[in-house]
């Protein structure tokens, strides 16, 4: 280095691209430039609703869709069940993003209510994650990271419930889905039955992301 | 006696005067000399390019992309411009090459090493508009090296950037994929993701011209 010597400005070159190099440091062989970037705190939570058949994936072409609401419509009558059935059920996708900060994913639910009746019992709910979920980029999320767990299954109106338990603070895609209860052996609910008043039953969801 | 002897002295004199100069007309041989330094500079200069739009615009101090800002559809941090610098070598030597190396780009906590794509090439003037006229701003590019930020040490030939010079784009990883959902960025490279803690993250690179 120190056979070389600072100049002074002898000269403006004019390259390509319309850069402009002004020769400020003739002389010298090494020059230090910073990087910089600014990733902003965030504590937000995205979601997106699916409906579907029943047994079909949230995304079968033909037998989902997107949806702003879970809506059941009208429910039908399963002769050989002797219950009543929606002919959807809904996924509601979520996405936590808290700058890497370990946190959890509730839900509480007014339940559907119609008057002084309600179908709370029959109103079920399941977190889930899928490995294969991709964002919009087409990459797969991957395995859940260690230390985080799901909630369990049960009634939806049933108290806070916990959906996604994060101790990595990573964001993932979590699945929970929303439908009425089949009376199958081993799932959380009971069936709607022929007693069941008829009406319209309505409520609310709310989802809540806390920092633990 | 001495007045005879300066007389012939004289005519000496005058004689052997007269032989000198007819010698002297025949060659004369004189050096002409100048010293030249060995000169070795760099002219560095950086600018910011709209990622959507490609338009340059302000020059910077340093490659900064600025606060990030999160897409929720792809679930990543973006920037809305990259950066590009160019690297005039100023040097008489017969041979030289310009080296790259980078410190870490790290807030203390994460570091963005293999979320920055660094993409080496060769730019020269080139009658890009096939008009016969070559504008200051008519430039192609001929992608030498693509990497990751974490594995951009590299060092570049005079001969590998002859007839243009050095320019280094400096890109947040999009995480892009071709139609046959290939990766297009470095294997090593992803997406900033809200895996990474937020905060200010800082890094330093250091392009340096070895005779």
């Amino acid at each position: 280095m120190d056979r070389f010597l600072t100049l002074i400005v002898v000269g403006v070159f004019l390259l390509g691209g319309g850069v402009i190099f002004v020769t400020s440091s003739f002389g010298e062989d090494s020059v230090n430039v910073g990087i910089k970037a600014t990733v902003p705190e965030s504590l937000e939570l995205s979601y997106w609703i699916r409906w579907s058949t029943g047994g079909q994936d949230p995304y079968e072409f033909g037998f989902s869709g997107d949806a702003t609401s879970i809506d059941f419509g009208e429910l039908e009558w399963n002769e050989n069940l002797g219950i009543w059935l929606p002919a959807k059920y809904y996924t509601v996708f979520l996405i936590a993003r808290t700058s890497g900060r370990p946190y959890q994913i509730k839900q509480t639910s007014t339940g559907l209510v119609s008057g002084d009746n309600n179908l709370n019992n029959s109103f079920i709910m399941d977190p889930d994650y899928e490995a294969d979920d991709k964002y919009s980029n087409g990459v797969a999320q991957g395995d859940m990271p260690a230390g985080d767990s799901l909630g369990e299954a049960g009634l939806a109106a049933e108290g806070e419930r916990i959906i996604y338990d994060s101790n990595s603070g990573k964001s993932r895609i979590v699945r929970v889905y929303y439908g009425i209860s089949t009376g199958e052996p081993g799932t959380p609910g009971e069936p709607i039955t022929g007693d069941q008043p008829a009406g319209n039953y309505s409520g609310t969801v709310a989802f809540t992301l806390t920092l633990k | 006696m001495l007045s005879r002897f300066l007389k012939a002295t004289g005519v000496f004199l005058i004689t052997f005067g007269m032989l000198g100069l007819a010698f002297a007309g025949d060659s004369v041989q004189k050096y002409i000399k100048a010293h030249i330094e060995p000169q070795d500079g760099l002219n560095v200069s950086i600018h910011k390019v709209d990622a959507n739009t490609g338009i340059w615009g302000e020059e910077l101090q340093d490659i900064d992309f600025g606060t990030l800002t999160y897409d929720p559809d792809l679930g990543i941090f973006l920037p809305d411009h990259y950066c590009v610098m160019d690297v005039g070598v100023l040097s008489n030597e017969a041979n030289w090459s310009v080296s790259h190396t980078v410190d870490s780009f790290t807030n203390g906590t994460d570091d963005l090493n293999k979320n920055v794509v660094v993409t080496f090439v060769k730019t020269e003037k080139a009658d890009v508009n096939n008009d016969g006229i070559i504008e200051d701003d008519e430039t192609k590019d001929t992608k030498l090296y693509q990497l990751s930020y974490a594995n951009s040490v590299k060092s570049i030939s005079k001969s590998e950037l002859s007839g243009g010079w050095l320019r280094i784009y400096y890109g947040i990883a999009t995480g892009e994929v071709d139609q046959n959902g290939n990766k297009i960025e470095p294997a090593d490279t992803s997406p900033v993701t809200t895996d990474k803690s937020s905060g200010d993250y800082i890094g330093k690179i250091t392009i340096t011209l070895t005779p």
